[in-house]
């Protein structure tokens, strides 16, 4: 009774070798339940015939979800609205961050609040952001349609376009998300050593080779990171495309996770998509994977 | 080149980046704007930047309490499921600053991408069995599955600030005679406070600003204010003044939490990847 007492109170006090195991099995219990059953759940679910409206008529269907997945015309546009949004948001995102990042990296009049008020769009809640820009963009009272009769260009009815549309929801994303990733690099600038930047003084370089030879190469971490989390943020995005678009005119924004929302919960075909769901998991981790072999090597 | 000329040079890049900060504020200025106007102002063509402001809009948000009722129910869940998250995610961030272990890294990283997981592929097991146990719109299930992206987010955080506290403080704690857990609550803890306050606004935020899970888990009774401020789009149109007024709400908290924690925000943002 009186070692067990003891061994009790060692383990209660953290004296022990198993101290470690006890303090990360919490959340490790927690974790698994919430996502390792969910993605069983998921998987089972998409091999099945299983609409909300009809409960009754549940039954197994084995990869029917998935082969009708590959006829799908609405799957593959979605997909390549997916892939548009993300290439076209990332990549306005990482140039205009970068320069805000230089102009922002040298000392100026109100550094301190140029970077408070730079943080206000990436933290404001997307929904509100999403609502902002459907009355600005609204085609009788938006402001933006003001400014462009202003400047002599013709009014547009913005998110009713088929072609407008999806350019923006990515203008909104840049919106969004180009102060966050002007931050992220910002951090790398003001991390810079000086030594290499007096050296190619010396050596008569250029202001455009130093950026090109010293300072990428050597913020290429930050860039990194920027990157890979605007990546997986974009390949979720949800919030503000439902808010300004549901996914249309038509299917002009839908994307794969607007795509799955519908399918689940407006069309009812919970089976589908959760196929969908387990089709995209596939993906991120696929590319996830390559992306870190990438940063690896490089 | 001269003096002046380089000058003449920063003065106008500084010009150039006002301006571009001017155009990244300029919406949330023109949401505050809105809340302010009456409906004909709201609805005037050209917009109208001068006006006589008005409290209505708010008045109006506030009137029949429902609004403020969802608004108090993302603060509870908000609230809960920060608590909850650094109830769980406070120890394993210690573990992980300051034991060796085996697959450590592995451990980290697999917290870490329980946040790829497609939100549709998530939400929709949780919905089926939810559906089940009656548990659609409560609280408690909302709160749970607010954890899964709240916890990742505090255990990455607060791995990096407990490694920044030296090990010899706790050390001497030990000598002078506390059990490990002793140092852990009555050193480390209090030296981490900041930090702790940072990763707990942080995961507030991310809560409060959260919206799919909610719009799909939620009803009438434990519906949150992102999900809620949709409602102000109505069949007869979208009611601006109103909603720009509620949007003004929601979004007030956030801003004055981000900006009191802002040295921490692109760290947490980045899950400690940007000190």
């Amino acid at each position: 009774m009186k070692s067990s007492g003891k061994s009790w109170r060692l383990l209660l006090t953290l004296e022990t070798e198993a101290a470690p195991k006890l303090l990360v099995s919490p959340i490790f219990i927690f974790l698994v339940a919430v996502t390792v059953f969910p993605t069983i759940y998921a998987v089972i679910t998409s091999l099945q015939y299983y609409f909300l409206s009809e409960p009754y008529n549940k039954h197994f269907s084995g990869l029917a979800n998935y082969r009708f997945m590959l006829t799908d015309a609405r799957f593959w546009g979605s997909l390549k609205t997916t892939l548009l949004f993300m290439a076209a948001s990332i990549c306005f995102e990482m140039i205009a961050g970068v320069i805000l990042a230089l102009l922002m990296s040298r000392k100026f009049f109100g550094s301190g609040l140029a970077k408070t008020l730079f943080l206000l769009p990436t933290i404001t809640t997307p929904v509100v952001v999403g609502l902002i820009w459907v009355m600005m963009f609204d085609p009788q009272f938006g402001i933006i349609n003001y400014l462009l009769d202003q400047l002599g260009f013709a009014p547009q009815a913005w998110l009713s376009g088929t072609h407008s549309a999806i350019w923006a929801v990515i203008g909104v994303d840049v919106w969004e998300w180009t102060p966050y990733v002007a931050l992220v690099v910002l951090a790398g600038l003001q991390s810079l050593p000086d030594e290499p930047y007096e050296a190619a003084t010396v050596d008569g370089a250029t202001n455009l080779q130093k950026f090109w030879h010293l300072t990428l190469p050597l913020i290429k971490p930050y860039l990194v990171i920027a990157f890979v989390f605007r990546f997986m943020d974009l390949f979720r995005w949800f919030d503000t495309i439902y808010v300004m678009t549901k996914g249309g005119p038509g299917t002009a924004t839908e994307t794969l996770n607007m795509f799955g929302y519908l399918t689940g919960f407006n069309f009812m075909n919970v089976g589908y998509a959760a196929s969908i769901g387990i089709t995209m998991l596939f993906m991120i981790t696929f590319v996830s994977k390559f992306v870190i072999n990438l940063s690896r090597k490089g | 080149m001269t003096l002046v000329q380089k000058t003449s040079k920063q003065l106008l890049l500084n010009l150039l980046l006002w301006a571009m900060i001017a155009a990244f504020v300029f919406p949330l200025f023109w949401l505050l704007l809105t809340s302010l106007k009456t409906r004909v102002d709201a609805f005037s063509y050209p917009p109208k930047f001068i006006f006589t402001p008005t409290y209505d809009n708010y008045r109006k948000v506030l009137e029949d309490g429902t609004f403020l009722h969802y608004y108090w129910n993302s603060v509870k869940v908000s609230f809960l499921s920060t608590f909850f998250s650094l109830l769980l995610a406070l120890p394993a961030a210690y573990a992980l600053a300051r034991f060796p272990m085996r697959k450590k890294e592995d451990f980290a990283f697999w917290v870490l991408s329980t946040r790829m997981a497609p939100p549709i592929m998530v939400i929709l097991p949780f919905y089926l069995v939810f559906k089940q146990f009656n548990l659609l719109d409560t609280t408690f299930g909302l709160v749970l599955i607010y954890m899964t992206f709240s916890l990742s987010f505090i255990l990455w955080m607060m791995r990096s600030y407990f490694e920044s506290i030296p090990v010899d403080l706790e050390e001497a704690a030990r000598i002078d005679g506390l059990s490990r857990l002793s140092a852990f609550l009555r050193v480390v803890i209090p030296l981490s406070a900041p930090g702790i306050a940072a990763s707990c606004i942080f995961s507030f935020i991310m809560s409060w600003n959260e919206f799919l899970y909610s719009l799909i888990l939620t009803g009438d009774k434990t519906k949150t204010a992102t999900v809620a401020i949709t409602g102000f789009i109505t069949f007869e149109g979208i009611r601006w003044g109103e909603v720009a007024a509620a949007g003004i709400m929601v979004v007030l908290p956030v801003l004055v939490f981000g900006i009191l924690i802002q040295k921490y925000l692109i760290q947490g943002m980045t899950m400690g990847g940007v000190k």
